[in-house]
């Protein structure tokens, strides 16, 4: 459905239900518009659809295009959010997975299910903790429960042993195994205490996969505020924000740029500077949406600005929001209409219904009736 | 007059009658020798509240001419002829359908439980296409009237929804 809105009055003029936003379906639209309308149009405000686009520019080509902020904004906070879902994947789903992976083999060699694999680990720690590891089973794997005794006392004083992040977990969990439970090195209990120990280191990274699932879950708090408008913010986002920039320092970077950003729609035309410095955001990894947003916006900065000349060739309109953005509540209340309706089966019905609840004529593209008659056509055959 | 019915709820019964309106002349000798001939008493359906169920006792007279001997009924003001709803039921119904987009079951049963009228779907469904013009399929706005104050600044947004075929959906003639 393509829709047409006064942007000074806010009042939406005219619909036409279409097959879909190809350009022939928007130039007719716009057609019917131009010979209907009493009034030359002068200023149009469209998303970044470049079908409505070329559309536009072949029934109005003397029109001054605005492109939406409120979709160029979007536009680039979308490619951001896929970006940090990447980083969020790269640095510590992939981690987290390692350390569960790390356990699940540590379980099955125990239980003699598997010979011992070779394992990539793409992380440091993991790779630390893997040959922890390998040196306790090296002590363990000895016949005498003194030697045992002496080898692991002997271990847990090596600085490899101390340097390791998880080694007072560790070395909590296997005190209890002689003080809690009482356990002695003897021929009888080394049945028990083998395990016991295994299971202590099993401990001990399960607090680091626990950490790290707490910085994760920062991660996507802070992912939010990163991404909001300074002047959108209460005290208390700027609170939380502060605190969590405290513990994602590199996120300041992406911040500053996104500040700027956001700064560019309130400064004067002049002072404006040019969205290259959003190429700053983008490194050779960055997800592919950001990538295409960056260049997009890039592409269009001079038609996201053009309010502000407007704005300065007719005072009379300044701070009219809806001639920078396209009506997106009209897409809402459609929305719930369809939402209401259970979806609509009939164009009829749709015409009948939007027209009512938008108070606006809405006519149905030739196209739209052929594909419609044809479907209908089809399932009664 | 009021009654109350078995489950507590009051039901307010307001008279009207033609005789109210007594025609002064004959529709077709147009003298003034007229005579009430007969009657029909119907119960119209009007909006009520969750404890109120209103009707309305409608005489419905007919005026027999002692001139032409014509018999003729006259159009009460207030109840549209052979109409079983009041006027405001059927608008509150077009409105809640067509202005706020509500369904026309959820008018229906609001209608029912709340309001105390008894109506189908199906009737709610003939008032609300009848006045939104549901049979035309107009594709161009020559026939409706342009915005009387364009302002000329205008924006174009696209929004898509799907829409599916009744199986035995009719044809569309323009």
């Amino acid at each position: 459905m393509l829709l047409a809105t006064d942007s000074l009055h806010n009042k939406p003029i005219a619909g036409a239900l279409v097959s879909s936003e190809s350009q022939s379906e928007t130039t007719f639209f716009l057609q019917t518009l131009k010979e209907w309308l009493p009034k030359p149009v002068k200023f149009m405000t469209i998303d970044f659809s470049s079908r409505i686009e070329s559309g536009v520019k072949a029934v109005f080509p003397e029109v001054s295009i605005q492109k939406c902020i409120f979709h160029a904004i979007q536009l680039l906070l979308r490619g951001l959010i896929k970006e940090f879902t990447r980083v969020k994947n790269e640095r510590y789903l992939g981690h987290i997975k390692e350390w569960n992976h790390l356990r699940r083999i540590s379980i099955s060699l125990e239980k003699n299910e598997r010979s011992e694999p070779k394992l990539d680990l793409q992380f440091k720690d993991t790779t630390y903790a893997w040959k922890i590891y390998h040196d306790l089973k090296t002590c363990i794997i000895k016949k005498s429960p003194r030697e045992i005794e002496r080898k692991l006392s002997l271990y847990l004083l090596t600085p490899t042993f101390r340097n390791w992040k998880g080694n007072l977990t560790f070395l909590h969990k296997y005190e209890d195994i002689f003080i809690k439970t009482k356990f002695k090195f003897s021929e009888n209990s080394m049945k028990y205490v083998i395990p016991k120990i295994y299971k202590a280191w099993r401990g001990a990274i399960r607090e680091l996969r626990l950490e790290l699932e707490t910085i994760k879950s920062q991660f996507n708090k802070i992912k939010y505020l990163i991404l909001m408008n300074p002047k959108n913010m209460k005290p208390y986002h700027r609170k939380k924000l502060k605190k969590y920039l405290k513990i994602f320092p590199w996120l300041r970077s992406y911040r500053k740029i996104i500040v700027k950003f956001y700064y560019q729609f309130h400064l004067p035309l002049e002072k404006r500077s040019s969205f290259s410095f959003l190429t700053q955001l983008l490194s050779e990894n960055s997800h592919p949406w950001l990538k295409s947003a960056i260049s997009t916006l890039i592409e269009n900065q001079e038609q996201i600005f053009q309010f502000k000349q407007i704005y300065v060739s007719n005072p009379k309109i300044k701070n009219v929001k809806s001639i920078k953005v396209v009506n997106e509540p009209i897409n809402k209340a459609l929305h719930q209409l369809f939402q209401t309706q259970n979806g609509m089966r009939t164009l009829e019905n749709i015409r009948m219904r939007v027209s009512h609840r938008l108070k606006c004529p809405i006519f149905i593209s030739p196209d739209t009736i052929e594909r419609f008659n044809y479907q209908a056509k089809l399932k009664r055959s | 007059m009021e009654e109350r019915n078995e489950d507590g709820i009051e039901v307010e019964i307001r008279e009207h009658s033609d005789a109210d309106f007594y025609p002064t002349s004959c529709p077709s000798c147009y003298t003034s020798d007229i005579r009430r001939h007969t009657y029909k008493v119907r119960f119209i359906q009007d909006l009520g509240t969750p404890r109120i169920c209103r009707r309305i006792r409608y005489e419905r007279v007919y005026f027999k001419c002692k001139n032409c001997e014509r018999v003729f009924g006259i159009e009460h003001p207030l109840i549209p002829i052979g109409s079983n709803y009041m006027p405001g039921v059927i608008e509150y119904a077009i409105s809640r359908v067509l202005e706020r987009g509500d369904s026309i079951r959820r008018v229906v049963r609001d209608l029912n439980e709340l309001h105390h009228v008894n109506v189908s779907v199906v009737s709610v469904e003939r008032w609300v296409n009848k006045s939104g013009r549901k049979e035309q399929i107009p594709n161009d706005l020559s026939e409706e009237d342009p915005p009387s104050q364009f302002s000329g600044f205008m924006s174009v947004d696209g929004t898509f929804k799907a829409v599916k075929t009744k199986k035995n959906d009719h044809d569309l003639e323009v």
